[in-house]
């Protein structure tokens, strides 16, 4: 049997795949309920749950066409489509989804089962305060940042706080929004390394949050109340419900090079297979969950969960995604310098095809010529050029 | 000097856990972070990291 610590989407993606490949798999959740506390701003791409095979469901319950990027002179830059780019997620009832999904196809999913001890091949887990010992063939480390199923299993994987974002979010209602847009606000002094979102998940219901460097030296509470003050009037903040309270850290950067050991593996943020960029971790903690299936698969049919099989999914993963999240923490780094006026400059300027162009993409010539305009900017962008 | 955890403003996020070079912070089922004596060093990483200002280093005076 797999064992997996952690009833999260890599977790839980993880055991619907073992579990459609006939292999018995067991999810230990510590909390009682699924999905819950939510450390998250909910945002996911069409094109991840596409390529990993999730059908669109009610917990997808508002769908996003665009995205506003918005300076702190009030110029923004906008990037909007036609057809749908992505959702925003009832994060609970999409993690309850994939752990029904998982159950149906042979999975068992044990929440209020907390891990209290792991060593290679054996897993003991509390429920309600009785302990009771598993054994396993393997272990699946995907208890999120906290990753302590990493130190039980006698790992010392240090996170320099540098390389994490705290993060803090409100989801409020009701508010005055553009119900299909993402509104992101860049501003060194209200969300430093970071940014504000505002993330519509109903007509007038959105996440409001903020995500800033870990060694900002503020809390992400008292930026996010920075924001609520200032943008008030545009939202309508003051007269807002809160109707959840959400937040967390974010591992966005510090990549592991090593995910495998003998009979164990970390996926998801416990792995910190975060986007440097944004933040956003599900889709590559689920894309990492896929890959690590298959190598798991395989590993169970030789009945060898060495390293030296299950090194595959270390290989895969950085031939995949590793390599670029790389060149992505060192944009990133570059990113980290952008002041006030420049992001004022970017919007003003720039349009947002371009400004996607700068974070994502090699930079054109084209592009090129027209930064060469400021000479700032220029300097600090070519520094990106490979 | 100690780190004390206030239990009133945390929201049980796990940032501390994950940031702690000493894994001497643990967030105990649901509801409950413990920090151990023994390990930790008050280097303070935890009181940074945390979102919502839940852990402080605390000046003890002896006597």
């Amino acid at each position: 049997m797999i064992g997996v610590v952690g009833g999260g989407p890599a977790g839980l993606y993880l055991a619907w795949r073992l579990a459609e490949e006939g292999i018995p798999v067991t999810v230990f959740e510590k909390k009682n309920e699924i999905g819950t506390p939510v450390r998250c701003g909910e945002a996911l791409g069409r094109e991840s749950l596409e390529s990993l095979g999730i059908p669109v469901g009610t917990w997808a319950v508002q769908e996003i066409r665009g995205a506003r990027l918005f300076a702190p002179s009030g110029d923004y830059v906008e990037i909007l489509y036609d057809d749908v780019q992505g959702y925003l997620l009832e994060r609970k009832a999409f993690e309850k989804y994939l752990a029904k999904r998982a159950a149906r196809a042979g999975a068992l999913i044990l929440a209020g089962h907390e891990v209290t001890d792991l060593s290679k091949g054996k897993v003991v887990a509390s429920h309600l305060g009785e302990e009771k010992t598993y054994r396993v063939d393997m272990i699946v480390g995907a208890d999120g940042i906290e990753a302590w199923s990493a130190r039980m299993y006698g790992l010392n994987l240090p996170l320099p706080v540098h390389e994490m974002d705290k993060a803090f979010e409100y989801e409020m209602t009701p508010l005055d929004l553009d119900p299909h847009v993402l509104d992101f606000y860049f501003d060194t002094e209200l969300a430093p390394r970071g940014y504000v979102w505002v993330f519509p998940k109903d007509r007038d219901t959105a996440n409001v949050g903020v995500g800033v460097a870990g060694d900002a030296p503020r809390t992400a509470r008292e930026y996010l109340n920075m924001f609520l003050e200032r943008y008030s009037e545009k939202y309508g903040f003051d007269s807002a419900s809160v109707v959840e309270v959400k937040g967390g850290g974010v591992p966005v950067g510090g990549l592991l090079r090593q995910l495998s050991w003998d009979g164990f593996l970390l996926v998801g943020d416990a792995a910190r297979q975060v986007h440097p960029l944004h933040g956003g971790g599900m889709a590559l903690a689920m894309e990492a969950a896929k890959i690590a299936s298959e190598v798991i698969a395989k590993a169970w049919r030789k009945k060898n969960f060495s390293r030296e099989v299950l090194k595959e999914y270390d290989r895969i993963w950085w031939e995949k995604r590793g390599k670029e999240l790389e060149s992505l923490v060192k944009k990133r780094k570059i990113f980290e310098k952008l002041t006030n006026e420049d992001f004022n400059l970017l919007a003003r300027a720039f349009t947002g095809e371009e400004i996607m162009e700068i974070a994502h993409r090699p930079l054109s010539p084209k592009l090129l010529k027209k930064l060469a305009r400021y000479p700032r900017l220029l300097t600090l962008f070519s520094k990106m050029i490979p | 000097m100690a780190v004390e955890w206030r239990g009133e403003r945390c929201i049980k996020c796990g940032a501390c856990v994950g940031v702690c070079p000493f894994g001497a912070i643990r967030l105990e089922g649901t509801h409950r972070v413990v920090i151990d004596p023994e390990k930790c060093t008050n280097c303070g990483l935890c009181v940074k990291a945390c979102p919502v200002g839940a852990l402080k280093l605390e000046f003890k005076v002896r006597k």
